[in-house]
């Protein structure tokens, strides 16, 4: 058994960014833009001067290719595609969720591998500022430094991490590397 | 969270880009065509009393629904957690009891409850700020206890997001030495 429909639709939007935000800032430039386009019209119809080009030149300037129409192109250009980027790619927010059967308990990647970090220190005696875990949507990767004469087993450092990960249960699940860096660091 | 429709949203986005991208590419084609024999040369054209108030009528257009979208954003956020017959539910009573159930857990530095409206459900969300090494395992047992505690108090079970963080509080408070 695990969550209803529902509930994966609410981690779903838990666990990516809204472009609610980007839609709002697009059509906001689209709106300014619509706005010049207002004001040049309201100008030449009270024969007052242009700002930029007065609608009565446009067709000219955008013949003769003019730097002004293509400074705009290239603006509209770098949006456009800044714009269909942010519409197609996922937008990941640093979170996993964690297997339940009742409700979407989502736990920030901060959190995850802090507490990984924590229980390596812990369970091998090194301290804490010795071991760091970075943390990507599907792997886990564990850096141990140890402390100088104290050699460290990888393989129990290993089973440590993935029993520990495995226990927290993320979906989707998450692979544990580990690596014992070469260098020691001296005792204090 | 707001209600708002994310694939509505990403699909207005493209929408947005692709006449960005075709602005950019109407504007720069007689200089294209110079340079490149390939493309068609660009037409001559005239701009007429007509063709200056279509524009400014989509000019306007365009403004009052950019605006009318920008202002509609960000609503669906309610204090009501759950109402059955004529009782309702504050989120505040959520947070209290969740908090109640988490008040032994050394890790947990603040518990916050809200809720809001999406496709006709009320969606509690519950979030937990932690320190930054608390003991995971054991803090999701307990988690899931406080669950289920607040679902007995409720006597429903309401579509329920929990959010594991840390808080800026986080970065005050030392790490827990003690076993």
């Amino acid at each position: 058994m695990s969550i209803g429909r529902y509930e994966r639709m609410l981690a779903r939007r838990e666990l990516r960014r809204s472009r609610s935000v980007a839609v709002s800032v697009a059509l906001a430039l689209l709106a300014l833009g619509a706005v010049y386009v207002g004001i040049e019209g309201v100008l030449a119809a009270v024969q007052r001067p242009a700002l930029l080009v007065a609608p009565a030149d446009a067709p000219r300037a955008w013949s003769a290719g003019e730097p002004l129409v293509l400074g705009v192109a290239g603006g509209a250009l770098l949006l456009g595609v800044a714009l269909v980027i942010a519409a197609l790619t996922p937008g990941r927010r640093a979170r996993h969720r964690v297997q339940d059967e009742r409700s979407v308990i989502l736990v920030d990647d901060e959190v995850l591998a802090a507490a990984v970090s924590r229980h390596v220190s812990r369970a091998t005696g090194v301290a804490p500022g010795q071991v760091s875990t970075a943390l990507g949507r599907r792997a886990a990767e564990v850096t141990v430094h140890p402390t100088s004469g104290h050699p460290l087993d990888p393989v129990r450092i290993e089973e440590l991490a993935e029993a520990y990960v495995a226990a927290i249960h993320p979906v989707p699940a998450v692979r544990t590397r580990t690596r014992v860096s070469r260098r020691g660091v001296v005792a204090t | 969270m707001t209600r708002s429709n994310r694939t509505l949203n990403r699909m207005l986005l493209a929408l947005v880009g692709v006449f960005f991208l075709g602005l950019a590419a109407v504007l720069a084609w007689p200089w294209a065509a110079e340079s490149l024999p390939v493309l068609p040369p660009a037409p001559r054209l005239a701009l007429d009393s007509v063709a200056l108030w279509v524009t400014s009528g989509v000019a306007l257009a365009i403004v009052v629904l950019a605006l009318t979208w920008i202002l509609s954003r960000g609503r669906g956020g309610t204090r009501t957690a759950l109402t059955v017959g004529d009782v309702s539910v504050a989120t505040a009573a959520v947070e209290h009891t969740v908090r109640d159930e988490l008040a032994d857990v050394p890790s947990v530095l603040a518990v916050a409850a809200g809720a809001h409206r999406l496709r006709g459900r009320t969606a509690l969300e519950v979030t937990i700020s932690t320190r930054r090494s608390a003991d995971l395992p054991a803090l999701l047992e307990r988690v899931r206890s406080a669950v289920r505690a607040l679902d007995t108090a409720l006597g429903a079970e309401v579509p329920l997001v929990v959010r594991i963080t840390t808080g800026w509080r986080s970065g005050l408070a030392h790490v827990q030495r003690a076993e």
